[in-house]
């Protein structure tokens, strides 16, 4: 199975997902991807159990928890058996779930308006246990997110129901407000997060009201109307409405709509119904002020209402939390001081610390105070909620072209001021907000990395693991993995397209550090700010054929070929002619053989590099003897003939005296 | 700039000595005195000619003329020191000639010796030169480096 945890493998051939199964993209499956289009799959090894795959949207990578879901088929869910890149129906790759085919339609036929009612027998025995049972064993290894009528399927009336689909996108992407807690539904789709067991209890919950009024609760009003009524009423108030029920299911739902999700029961006491109907936690219902607050044009008269209006206006939101009419209001129409008090602490403590009144320190504030104000509700930043562990796909779907960039931003600066762990601090008891799994990845220090090892781009990648690289040099390609990278540049650079673009940019640069190979973060970060063509091909050169050495990539002669044309210029920087000719042939030869690093080694070679320049300092100082010398030569003519004419003066008197004498000796012999 | 005129060195005492010492040597020996100043005649004339400051050409010539000299005014010696005898030896041409060609060639090697110093010495300097460009045009092809600016790579004629 191709996961996180085997990536290092890459699949043995590119049109096969995890080396079995074929996407058959023309033969479409109907209402069977849990709103995702879905395929009929072919598995190689002649396997009889009817497969499909969902391809996941751009942008809307697939879950994480795809990996935790490796360990082995769950009954009465559709686990995945696999994921992978294909071609899609329209030319282009995509991302696919290998998942079995359901075995029957989906509960409710997609489009009815309604359907015949199902029985407090039929609810039981077909959905809720079956539905139990799949969750209790599934909450050890992750959420489903995705229960609805039209996403769980039975083959007939008396089978077990399946859980359908819900991996090949972000968590409860794909959920309408009817079928999530008010308090999951506020948040936009690409930020709800993984959540917990109990937000699929919430879900299964709605699902069985459905089928048993056969009806959709809420039908025909807006997301913002369901969220409002079930904040104001109570979940559970709010979708039923005037109906009736049976006794049991009754008290099922109330438990299993309860607002806290730790009144809600675990699946796994849901197994036994009557059992669970027992153990139903009473929850105080929501305290209404004698005089509203007024925030702008909207009224609160609970501490659930005033938290959303807080959340959605942060501004107007800080202005009265600084001027301390929202405290004000709770100690005189809410009748609460203790929280009054605290809400003022936290309050002035806020500004304390903070000096500015930008838009992320009104966050902060407001993030704080609602924490306090409802422990449920999400953490509301700049007028938008989300949770913690939906920090991933939100920033997925709003960083990428045609995205939100004031989103960014807003998540940029959630980042920065720390707001999730100050939120986080002041609902301690609260852990399923995933803020500490969030915290492991350490965000803000990769936020903080300069240059291209770090950002929103590695950022992005580094909290998506399953989410494809965006760089135009990989257009039409489906890179997931880090290993997948070396390969689908070899085929780019085999292109003509991307071969106008550089073979490097920031988004290959974020996905691998979001990756996790982070042993090129320092030639990354310096890759940013390099402005010399020598260096910066020394440096991409230098980067990828660190990846080609660790992932023991095979040689990748036509990115070679390509990385040789950037890397060119890096040549020229040995001083010695003999030796830039020699390094120049060797280049040509070696880029013929795909091998990164022995490229590498011929223009990053520093011990050779400093001995070529102190070589070359050397030929200077050399130039600057014989420059000293040829000057002296040519001014010397005067010296010489002076030397010369002494000299010669000199000699012959030396050969006169030597004569004198002998003539002296040999006139005294006689 | 002009070069300064040059002022003229107050004549050393010792040259007085010397012409009175010479002028006593005359008196009291005339006839080898003569015989001498004959005999050395071409040396006396390029020593006094000789502007240079060390008069090495004169020097020159006049050690070569005294080569010979000592045998004739031994001979003058033997044969009385008379000043006939010194005259009589003063007219034998082939003895002035001799003395008078040593000291011609004396002057020839004088004259000659520095220019075939400097011949050799140029010949070197420009073999040196010669050897220096090639090696600065080895460093530069090998390193890129740019000419020598000067002008001054120009072939250096040849002594």
């Amino acid at each position: 199975m191709a996961t996180p945890q085997n990536a290092r493998n890459p699949a043995p051939h590119s049109d096969l997902i995890a080396g079995l199964y074929a996407v058959d993209v023309a033969t479409p499956l109907a209402d069977t991807g849990g709103g995702l289009d879905s395929f009929a799959v072919a598995d190689r090894h002649g396997s009889r159990l009817p497969l499909m795959a969902v391809r996941a949207r751009d942008h809307a990578p697939p879950r994480a928890a795809l990996a935790l879901l490796a360990a082995g088929p769950i009954d009465y869910v559709l686990t995945p058996l696999a994921h992978g890149a294909a071609a899609g129906p329209d030319g282009t790759r995509g991302y696919f779930v290998i998942c079995p085919i359901p075995s029957g339609p989906p509960i409710w036929p997609n489009g009815a308006a309604s359907i015949p009612t199902w029985n407090e027998r039929t609810l039981l025995d077909d959905l809720l246990r079956p539905a139990a049972a799949a969750l209790t064993r599934l909450a050890d290894r992750t959420t489903h997110r995705a229960i609805r009528p039209n996403n769980v399927f039975r083959h007939q009336p008396g089978e077990p129901a399946t859980l359908g689909m819900a991996w090949a996108g972000p968590p409860a992407s794909l959920q309408s407000a009817v079928f999530e807690p008010p308090y999951v539904a506020v948040c936009p789709p690409s930020s709800r997060g993984d959540g917990s067991v109990a937000d699929d209890v919430y879900a299964l919950g709605v699902t069985m009201l459905t089928m048993a009024l056969g009806r959709i609760p809420m039908a025909g009003m807006d997301d913002a109307a369901i969220i409002g009524r079930k904040l104001d009423l109570g979940s559970y108030a709010a979708l039923l409405g005037d109906a009736r029920l049976p006794p049991l299911i009754a008290d099922l739902l109330i438990g299993m709509l309860a607002e806290d999700p730790e009144h809600r029961p675990h699946p796994a006491a849901l197994i036994d119904p009557h059992s669970a109907r027992g153990r139903r936690v009473a929850a105080r219902p929501a305290r209404r002020a004698q005089r509203p607050l007024d925030i702008g044009s909207t009224q609160a008269w609970t501490l659930r209402g005033l938290a959303d209006m807080l959340g959605r206006d942060p501004e107007q939101a800080a202005r009265l939390l600084r001027v301390g009419a929202i405290d004000t209001w709770m100690r005189r129409n809410l009748g609460d001081p203790g929280l009054a008090a605290r809400l003022d602490e936290v309050t002035r403590a806020h500004v304390r610390r903070e000096t500015s009144n930008d838009g992320a320190a009104d966050s902060l504030l407001v993030a704080r105070a609602i924490a306090l104000i409802d422990p449920l509700a999400p953490l509301w930043w700049c007028g938008q909620a989300l949770w913690p562990d939906g920090l991933g796909p939100a920033l997925a779907e709003a960083d990428r072209p045609g995205g939100n960039p004031a989103r960014v931003e807003a998540l940029r600066t959630l980042i920065e001021s720390e707001g999730i762990a100050a939120w986080a601090t002041l609902r301690p008891d609260r852990a399923e907000t995933g803020a500490a799994k969030l915290a492991v990845g350490n965000p803000r220090g990769i936020l903080r990395q300069r240059g291209w090892g770090g950002g929103m781009t590695a950022l992005r990648y580094s909290l998506n693991p399953l989410l494809p690289c965006a760089s135009p040099v990989l257009a039409g390609q489906t890179v997931v993995r880090i290993t997948d990278l070396l390969t689908a540049l070899e085929s780019a650079a085999g292109r003509t397209e991307p071969r106008r673009l550089a073979p490097f940019d920031a988004e290959i640069a974020g996905f691998i550090v979001g990756r996790g190979e982070l042993a090129q973060l320092p030639d990354l970060a310096a890759l940013a700010h390099e402005t010399d063509p020598v260096r910066i091909g020394a440096l991409q050169l230098r980067i990828l054929a660190g990846l080609q050495t660790q992932l023991h990539a095979p040689p990748l002669p036509q990115l070679a070929a390509w990385l040789a044309e950037a890397a060119s210029p890096a040549i020229g920087v040995w001083r010695s002619r003999t030796r830039r000719l020699r390094a120049e042939a060797a280049f040509q030869e070696l880029h013929q053989t795909g091998n990164l690093l022995a490229m590498l080694r011929l223009v990053d070679d520093p011990t050779s590099l400093a001995l070529d320049a102190h070589q070359a300092r050397a030929a200077i100082q050399d130039i600057a003897a014989i420059d000293r010398e040829l000057s002296a030569l040519d001014h010397g003519g005067p010296g010489r003939a002076r030397f010369a004419r002494q000299a010669g003066y000199e000699f012959t008197t030396a050969i006169a005296l030597t004569a004198l004498t002998a003539s002296i000796v040999v006139a005294a012999i006689g | 700039m002009a070069a300064a005129p040059e002022i003229a060195k107050p004549r050393s005492p010792t040259i007085w000595v010397q012409g009175l010492l010479c002028g006593g040597l005359v008196a009291w020996m005339p006839a080898p005195a003569t015989l001498t100043a004959i005999l050395l005649a071409p040396g006396l004339i390029a020593y006094f000619c000789d502007r240079t400051p060390s008069r090495a050409v004169g020097r020159s010539v006049l050690l070569f003329g005294a080569v010979l000299a000592p045998q004739s005014l031994l001979t003058l010696w033997h044969a009385g020191n008379s000043m006939a005898a010194s005259l009589g030896m003063a007219a034998d041409l082939r003895r002035v000639s001799a003395i008078w060609a040593l000291q011609a060639g004396g002057w020839l090697l004088a004259e000659l010796t520095p220019v075939l110093v400097r011949l050799v010495l140029d010949g070197k300097a420009f073999a040196r030169r010669t050897q220096l460009q090639r090696r600065r045009a080895q460093l530069e092809e090998e390193w890129t480096l740019p000419p020598r600016e000067d002008g001054a790579d120009q072939p250096m004629a040849p002594p």
